[in-house]
């Protein structure tokens, strides 16, 4: 038997959704492909740093929706597995010591250090999973704050792999002789040390983007979701609540943890202290106005938080050291704050919700006229076909 | 032994000031199931207000400290007013995010009008006032901090037990839209919520700077201690903040002053995160606190 | 789901947004030579200027109390400088960032005017300063740093200006053992849980073995602790006589205030930092604090007998009449006789780019300070880039302008003398 649907939307409808479905989105990358590149060849290091600073954010901030945004499980803690992160990398990663005061280091190579980080920050998140299941909402959000505390104490007091209170030097990802903080040459053409590091960058945070928005499309990003926005239906439904915020966790830190071996990496310099509570509500901060569980807008929120106000200093809007204290460092911070609550309050889908009420806004004025009446009705055939009670 | 008494009685007085902030943070959340990130900074700036007033305008003590309580309540009060009426019925996680933002603009502006030095704590008691015996100093401050909590939670028992608006507010913790058709005004209680959290935390705020004898503007960082207080007291109940309070203060002061013996095997600072373990056993056996209601949840 | 059609638009926006960025290119200072001086980034060789940065705190918590003063008593000085003459005719100017004491900002600042200025000439803050180590390497830039770390004298293109935290603990107790004749007195040390912290720890042990301290306590505290009843118990309980304090100046009141409250009255010595003229402004304090000292560098605020000082008030007058009398403005204005002294040494060497200046810091033997605080003598290997290795004990003293006074004259400790970095 056979049912011949006829719709305007067939197509769209009927397929699985694609990335690069048609031809306004191969014109769209084709157009940000161009941008990149004009942008990689003609900018200068100083904007390299920043868009390099939010590359590395942004896979953070994925990080944390994956775990606050599409799955709901409230945390204060990413700091945390940045942390363990960053410290993974030092450990495989830095120079060997040469005194017994300097902290380890493996000196390996960063192809290994890299998803090192990912993959132990993995199994510690794997550890604090178990905890989600037993405490919702406020209580989960306290105890990933503890963590954070928590792992300060740790690393201040493991000197051998974090250097102590005095802090350590992280390691530089390199191809054997070519340290990715110098100039190096490659075919002839010389890349500077921030157009290298924004290739890393790039491509990191590409390939984690993708990969978490495949995740999400999927059954188990369902499953995230449904988790999320109400858990006893979702356990009724048949979801496995323990596999699906085991998996929320582990994906989670497993990226923080990338993102952290990549922020000390390209910082050089860090001491324990750096991995506090502030930075955690930066992330949150970056969810929320970026927009919860959309993977634009965790690298449009990382954009707002930690590029915006870099870019505000860098055309110097205010003035940097005026007395009295209204500086442009406290207006920022004020600012900051402001847009937080202006954006929860009145947008709470941040930037991607923004735009999403724009798009709708743009759709009601292009197909106002088809308010009169709507699409002519469609003629659905469900006679069957002929000779199906033939029975071979 | 007297070593251990002063550190128990300090631990006590600290125990106290936690109680007063888990008290403001406890009460919001009955009123309005909302954790006020925000708190450490209201109690900053009570503690600003009254050393403002003392030492630039000249006030004396209890003049100071109530111009510091209105100015505290005003901000609590406007705050739920314009900002989260607006959220009820937001997630748990947007409305935290949203007294997190508070928490920034309060402590911004704090250093953009006094600056970022460290200012006096104005404070009515000499520093050696009260009493010595046995070799334990029994400071003024901490006596009235205790006195003060105790008469605070007597009061405040007193108020949700046996007065209207005590029982109003019980009710719409319980249940806000039954609370309604009852009728009660659910927006009197909300602002009469935020305007007692926002007068004991600055009381607590007034009695930590007194403490401390000087205040910067990371001084409302103290405040997130309270949260394994009443997380181990019980997060909707009174009595369960003081006890929570008192037995995270004891517990801390006390492993601050006996680490050092065993600095070989743990290290450095553990004190700063003893709250934080004990937390986190009490979720793990108990999670509902001391003292708090098992809640049955509804599908 | 997002439409197509959407992501056609953000697209399209992103892209003019590179594309407006990468139209902003900063420009380099003129490079080249002319009249035989080889010029390097930050130097205009047209208008004869030089452009140094500034990496240093303006907002935040740290900026009031050190972060502006500092930064002010470096702008003095070079205001000053500029007024007459400037250094061999080249006036001297600042691109001042604000770091917030973030060492991810700093980075970022520092890469934004990395090829703007000739050399850092105030980095405030050790995890800050470090974080930019590796890039002021690969540029061969020099970085007056602005923070008393040991770290320092290993890095080779950062400049240590002053006798580090560690050698002030030394010199302290020097001055008790070998000035004040105690023996073997009981000691303590109270230490901020940080880099800093463990800087003071570090110098306390060397002085307990050069002069046979008995030592009673070492106690900590973290950086967000409010109440030190333990850790003043403890240090009371041990019976320290002398207790040095490695803290900030919010947490001395703490600890000094608890301590009276308890009956606990020891002779306090201050680290640097620890102390804040703000202090004298807590009534209940102000007696307690007048017992106590400040182990630090420099001639006292207002000495007028110390040659440098009248200038200096001079200045603070003309320049930035609005400063109340602060260490960390003299601590910049004087450090800055290094730069100055290192500019000068390349201009006179015709070489003022990068490698030029290095060159010159590291001929630059001994500096003079204009009498604000002793000469300082660099050479090239560690131990030789500790330019200071003396103290100045002073008394808290509410009459001084900066609040200090001092009890003893420059003087370097038999333990700072042979101390190796």
């Amino acid at each position: 038997m056979s049912v011949t649907v006829t719709s305007k939307n067939a197509r769209t409808d009927a397929q699985p959704p694609r990335l690069l479905g048609n031809i306004s989105s191969w014109l769209a990358l084709g157009i940000g492909l161009l941008a990149v590149i004009i942008f990689f060849t003609f900018a200068s290091e100083d904007w390299f740093t920043i868009v390099n600073f939010t590359l590395i954010a942004a896979i953070a901030t994925l990080a944390l929706n994956v775990l606050s945004g599409y799955t709901g499980q409230i945390s204060l803690g990413i700091s945390f597995f940045m942390a363990i992160g960053a410290y993974t990398s030092a450990l495989l990663g830095g120079t060997p010591p040469t005194s017994p005061l300097e902290p380890q280091g493996l000196g390996l190579s960063f192809l290994i250090w890299i998803p090192a980080a990912g993959i132990v920050a993995a199994l510690v998140g794997a550890l604090i999973g178990p905890t989600a299941l037993r405490l919702k909402g406020f209580y989960l959000g306290i105890v990933t704050l503890a963590l954070v505390f928590i792992g300060q104490y740790l690393f201040v007091n493991i000197p051998g792999i974090t250097g102590g209170p005095q802090g350590r030097t992280f390691p530089v990802p390199a191809f054997g002789d070519f340290p990715f903080n110098q100039q190096n040459q490659l075919l002839g053409v010389a890349f500077t040390p921030g157009q290298q590091y924004f290739l890393l960058f790039g491509a990191i945070l590409l390939i984690a983007a993708l990969f978490v928005g495949n995740v999400m499309r999927s059954r188990a990003g369902r499953a995230f979701r449904a988790v999320r926005d109400h858990e006893v239906g979702a356990a009724v439904m048949g979801v496995n609540l323990f596999e699906a915020k085991m998996g929320a966790f582990i994906l989670s830190s497993f990226l923080a943890g990338i993102a952290g071996a990549l922020f000390a990496s390209y910082i050089s310099y860090v001491t324990p202290n750096y991995w506090d509570l502030t930075l955690a509500i930066q992330f949150v901060a970056a969810i929320i106005v970026g927009g919860t569980a959309s993977v634009w807008g965790s690298i449009l929120g990382a954009a707002f938080v930690f590029g915006l106000p870099q870019v505000i200093d860098y055309f110097s809007l205010l003035p940097t050291g005026t007395a009295g204290s209204l500086t442009s460092g406290n207006l920022n911070a004020l600012i900051y704050g402001l847009l937080i609550i202006v954006f929860l309050l009145f947008e709470p889908g941040g930037v991607m919700g923004l735009v999403q009420r724009f798009q709708k806004l743009i759709r009601k004025f292009s197909h106002h006229d088809e308010r009169k009446g709507g699409e002519p009705a469609e003629i659905i055939d469900l006679s069957p076909e002929p000779g199906y009670l033939d029975q071979p | 032994m007297a070593y251990f008494i002063q550190l128990a009685f300090a631990g006590i007085a600290q125990g106290c000031i936690y109680a007063l902030i888990g008290l403001g943070f406890s009460i919001i959340f009955k009123a309005s199931e909302v954790i006020n990130f925000a708190q450490g900074e209201l109690l900053l700036v009570g503690a600003y207000i009254v050393s403002s007033a003392v030492f630039e305008w000249h006030l004396p003590f209890l003049p100071a400290l109530l111009l510091g309580l209105v100015a505290t309540v005003i901000i609590g009060l406007l705050f739920e007013r314009l900002v989260l009426r607006r959220m009820i019925g937001r997630p748990v996680f947007s409305i935290l995010m949203i007294t997190i933002g508070l928490d920034i603009v309060l402590r911004t502006a704090v250093i953009m009008i006094w600056g970022s030095n460290p200012v006096p704590a104005a404070s009515p008691f000499s520093i050696t006032s009260g009493f010595t015996t046995g070799g334990v100093h029994l400071g003024a401050n901490d006596l009235w901090t205790i006195a003060i909590t105790a008469a605070l939670c007597a009061a405040l028992f007193y108020f949700f037990r046996y007065t209207k608006y005590g029982l109003a507010m019980r009710a719409t913790a319980l249940d806000q839209e039954a609370a309604l058709a009852v009728g009660i005004d659910i927006r009197t209680i909300y602002a009469l919520a935020w305007g007692i959290s926002a007068a004991i935390a600055t009381i607590g705020g007034v009695f930590l700077a007194i403490d401390s004898f000087a205040i910067d503007p990371t001084f409302g960082s103290t405040a997130l201690i309270a949260f394994p207080a009443i997380i181990l007291g019980g997060i909707d109940s009174v009595s369960g903040a003081v006890v929570g309070g008192i037995v995270i203060g004891v517990i801390q002061v006390l492993t601050a002053g006996y680490e050092s013996k065993v600095a070989n095997i743990l290290g450095a600072g553990i004190h700063e995160i003893t709250p934080y373990l004990i937390m986190i056993l009490v979720l793990l056996i108990r999670p509902y606190g001391l003292f708090g209601t098992r809640k049955a949840e509804r599908i | 789901m997002v439409s197509k059609k959407f992501l056609y638009t953000l697209v399209l926006t992103l892209a003019a947004i590179l594309l407006v960025l990468s139209g902003c290119a900063s420009s380099n200072g003129s490079t080249g030579s002319s009249g035989g001086i080889q010029a390097g980034p930050g130097v205009n060789l047209a208008s004869k200027t030089i452009t140094l940065g500034i990496l240093s705190p303006y907002s935040g918590p740290v900026a009031d109390p050190i972060g502006i003063p500092l930064a002010n008593g470096v702008k003095a000085y070079f205001d000053h400088v500029n007024a007459h003459g400037g250094v061999d005719g080249f006036k001297v100017k600042f691109l001042e960032e604000d770091t917030q004491y973030s060492p991810q900002l700093e980075v970022q600042k520092y890469n934004q005017i990395h090829n703007q200025v000739l050399m850092i000439a105030d980095s405030l803050g050790t995890p800050t300063t470090f974080a930019i180590n590796s890039l002021a390497t690969s540029d061969h830039m020099l970085v007056s740093a602005a923070t008393l770390s040991s770290e320092l004298v290993r890095q080779k293109y950062l400049i240590l200006v002053g006798t580090p935290y560690r050698l002030q603990v030394e010199n302290a107790f020097d001055y008790v053992v070998n000035k004040l004749g105690i023996q073997n007195p009981a000691t303590g040390i109270i230490y901020q849980n940080d880099d800093y912290g463990a800087d003071g720890l570090t110098g306390y042990k060397e002085a307990i073995a050069a002069y046979h301290l008995h030592n009673v306590a070492e106690v900590t505290y973290g950086v967000t602790d409010t109440d030190f009843t333990a850790q003043v118990a403890q240090l009371k309980a041990s019976g320290a006589k002398y207790v040095f304090v490695t803290a900030v100046p919010n947490v001395t009141a703490g600890i000094i205030g608890t301590a009276y409250k308890l009956g606990y009255n020891p002779q306090w010595i201050l680290q640097s930092p620890a102390f804040a003229v703000e202090l004298l402004a807590v009534p209940a304090l102000k007696p307690l604090l007048s017992k106590a000292w400040v182990v630090a560098q420099g001639a006292a605020w207002g000495d007028t007998s110390v040659p440098g000082m009248a200038q200096m008030l001079q200045d603070v007058a003309q320049y930035f009449p609005n400063q109340k009398p602060d260490g960390y403005f003299e601590f910049g204005y004087a450090e800055s006789e290094i730069t100055y002294a290192i500019l000068k040494k390349a201009l006179d060497n015709k070489n003022i780019t990068r490698d030029g200046l290095f060159t010159a810091f590291q001929s630059l033997k001994t500096v003079s300070m204009g009498g604000l605080l002793p000469p300082v003598t660099y050479g090239s290997s560690p131990n030789q880039r500790v330019p200071t290795r003396d103290s100045v004990i002073y008394q808290i003293d509410a009459t001084a302008p900066a609040g200090i006074r001092p009890l003893t004259p420059d003087f370097t400790g038999t333990a700072a003398m042979q101390s190796q970095f």
